[in-house]
């Protein structure tokens, strides 16, 4: 009972996850599709074994005790280390500096499917960093490249340096002032037919946007139900808008529809009016998870209670979808059910931005008074010229294939990799076709000896740990691109393996632990690409 | 070659080769039990948290273990005995 507060409440929604597919499978007389039964809403997050538990909170244990005794030799003695007695907090002084050589790796090159590693080295125990001068190229298996367009040549680059001679870096103005300028029109447009809804905004950054955004549409008196496991940028905008907030389990629609009927029935806490408007926020792609959202049954569950919905799209739109358009279009919904569409331009499209989409009436109303509009300074020419050029890519307008090659060819990668790491006996969580794969690793000091491992054998892999995930359920991420062939991905899988036996990372009940052995061309060939 | 020359030979390469193989099987034999020894050396330091510690941590944090676990095999191996010889005499 302990150990279960310590593991993450995945694991009760594990166990009712059958309860609640079967729950619906069978009080929908009406839905012909059936979705929720078939292969898309595959997700698996195997349980925590009990052993991996009880070692991390040992590990932790003795990182603590360890950590309470330096502290007091550095009250009484003061060590010449850190000079000074800082007054950060325990964990960052004892646990996050002395594994800090892993986080925050600087490059020195192009993002793409390879990156060049500085080489950091430290004599004091990662107070302090000097660089080699030694740079390791690496395949980059962390950043969020997911169509590959992090490069610094071909047509989205030229365009992009173009339109620096057309219109200058920066426009130097807001938004409302002077900086609606032509490109940013032709890029809403363009995203808007993409997504097939009426109109959209694009915003310099994409955490402002969820940020500075969620205050416009929600306020005091309204309701807003976000998932346990949503990003910063969401829990800041809820935050700062000032309507009441409230979580459910992540991914757990009885615990959502108990939530509406809840709120319904006992209107706002002190008052008993009812909500002025309840907004539910999920994400189409969790990046710490993997997993995907379950679109048809939240609509079907809007459309019921009455409700809104503001939908993530960060890290599944161009990635997720036969069509690369989001999870909208992986569920087959109607992209008019979903009020508002959010999304960003980091991800897939390589540039940096976010957007919102949906009715005419609520844009208008956003460009009108968000305060990122107001005051922030307006898209910059080059960026805005990357997108353009990448969603003429993947729309196929260039008149090339290459966008739907990119698609598939992520797909084809996603499913190869993540089958051979579960072939293997590793933990995986997540979705079958989430781009993001993220393998547990559990006790804290696995999360360095991994990211050192691999690096050792040429891979750049993130490793996290708390605060971005639970203290005991720490991971290593990959995210697959369109730009990996099948040789970095076989590279990759290699040293995985290797490292999953140095460190002893297979930790799967389910599924039996093997070598990994590589696929002849013949069978991937069958397999995959077809 | 002749025919009565074959047979020397043969027996004489592979005698030989049977010689320098078991040398070096022994050897390789000797360097993956080494291999296995640092393995476990490497799990016993990643399961503790030890990997992330200085080494006076380290060492403190060991030889406590070492003290702890010490005493209580030797205490098994001196007491144990004797308890189980007067527990058998009290119950029959």
């Amino acid at each position: 009972m302990f150990l279960d507060k310590l593991m993450s409440p995945k694991t009760a929604v594990n166990q009712n996850l059958d309860i609640v597919m079967s729950n619906y499978q069978t009080n929908k007389p009406g839905d012909d599709n059936n979705r929720t039964s078939d292969h898309r809403n595959r997700e698996e997050f195997e349980e925590t074994p009990t052993w991996a538990a009880v070692v991390t909170v040992l590990g932790y244990a003795i990182l603590s005790a360890l950590g309470w005794l330096r502290d007091f030799l550095r009250h009484i003695v003061v060590f010449t280390r850190s000079k000074q007695i800082s007054y950060e907090c325990f964990y960052t002084r004892n646990l996050y500096t002395r594994i800090r050589d892993v986080f925050n790796q600087p490059i020195a090159s192009v993002a793409g499917a390879k990156v060049h590693v500085m080489e950091r080295v430290s004599d004091d125990y990662n107070w302090t960093f000097k660089f080699s001068g030694k740079k390791i190229p690496s395949i980059n298996l962390g950043s969020y490249n997911y169509l590959g367009f992090a490069e610094n040549q071909g047509p989205c680059s030229e365009q992009a340096i173009k339109s620096i001679e057309t219109y200058a870096v920066t426009t130097c103005s807001t938004r409302h002032e002077l900086g609606h300028q032509r490109y940013v029109k032709e890029l809403e447009s363009l995203m808007a037919e993409y997504l097939n809804v009426e109109d959209c905004i694009a915003f310099g950054m994409g955490f402002a946007t969820n940020a500075l955004n969620i205050p416009t549409l929600a306020g005091k008196g309204d309701l807003i139900l976000s998932d346990k496991l949503n990003h910063v940028s969401l829990i800041l905008g809820a935050r700062l808008s000032g309507a009441t907030i409230r979580t459910f389990n992540h991914n757990d629609m009885k615990d959502l529809e108990a939530h509406l009927r809840k709120a319904i029935i006992s209107g706002q806490p002190r008052t008993c009016r009812p909500w002025k408007k309840i907004l539910i926020i999920v994400e189409g792609v969790y990046s710490m998870e993997g997993s995907l959202c379950k679109l048809p049954e939240i609509i079907e569950l809007k459309k019921k209670y009455k409700a809104y919905l503001y939908v993530d799209e960060a890290h599944s739109i161009g990635a997720i979808g036969s069509r690369g358009r989001g999870v909208v279009d992986y569920w087959k919904v109607d992209p008019n059910d979903i009020e508002i569409h959010m999304g960003t331009f980091t991800k897939s499209f390589g540039s940096a931005g976010g957007y919102i989409a949906g009715k005419k009436n609520i844009i208008d109303y956003i460009r009108v008074s968000s305060h990122s509009a107001c005051y922030s300074s307006s898209m910059s020419a080059p960026i805005v010229q990357q997108i353009i050029s990448a969603l003429s890519i993947i729309m196929g307008r260039d008149g090339t294939n290459d966008g739907q090659k990119r698609i598939q060819q992520l797909a084809c990668n996603v499913r190869y990799f993540r089958r051979q790491l579960v072939d293997m006996g590793f933990i995986v969580y997540g979705n079958n076709n989430s781009p993001v794969v993220p393998v547990m690793l559990f006790m804290p000091a696995k999360i360095a000896a991994v990211n050192r491992e691999m690096l050792k054998r040429d891979c750049a892999v993130v490793t996290v740990g708390f605060p971005a995930t639970l203290l005991t359920e720490s991971r290593v991420r990959f995210c697959i691109s369109a730009g990996h062939t099948k040789e970095m991905l076989d590279h990759a899988l290699k040293a995985m393996d290797e490292v999953g036996h140095l460190v002893s990372l297979r930790y799967s009940k389910k599924n039996p632990h093997h070598r990994w052995v590589e696929l002849d061309h013949a069978d991937y060939d069958k397999e995959y690409t077809s | 070659m002749t025919l009565n020359d074959h047979p020397t030979f043969l027996r004489h390469k592979l005698s030989y080769t049977y010689k320098n193989c078991h040398w070096k099987t022994m050897l390789s034999y000797i360097r993956r039990f080494f291999k296995f020894i640092h393995w476990l050396y490497l799990q016993y330091l990643l399961n503790t948290a030890l990997y992330m510690l200085e080494p006076w941590e380290r060492l403190l944090f060991s030889t406590l273990l070492f003290a702890i676990l010490s005493t209580a095999l030797y205490s098994a191996l001196v007491f144990l005995p004797h308890h189980v010889r007067s527990m058998i005499q009290f119950y029959s």
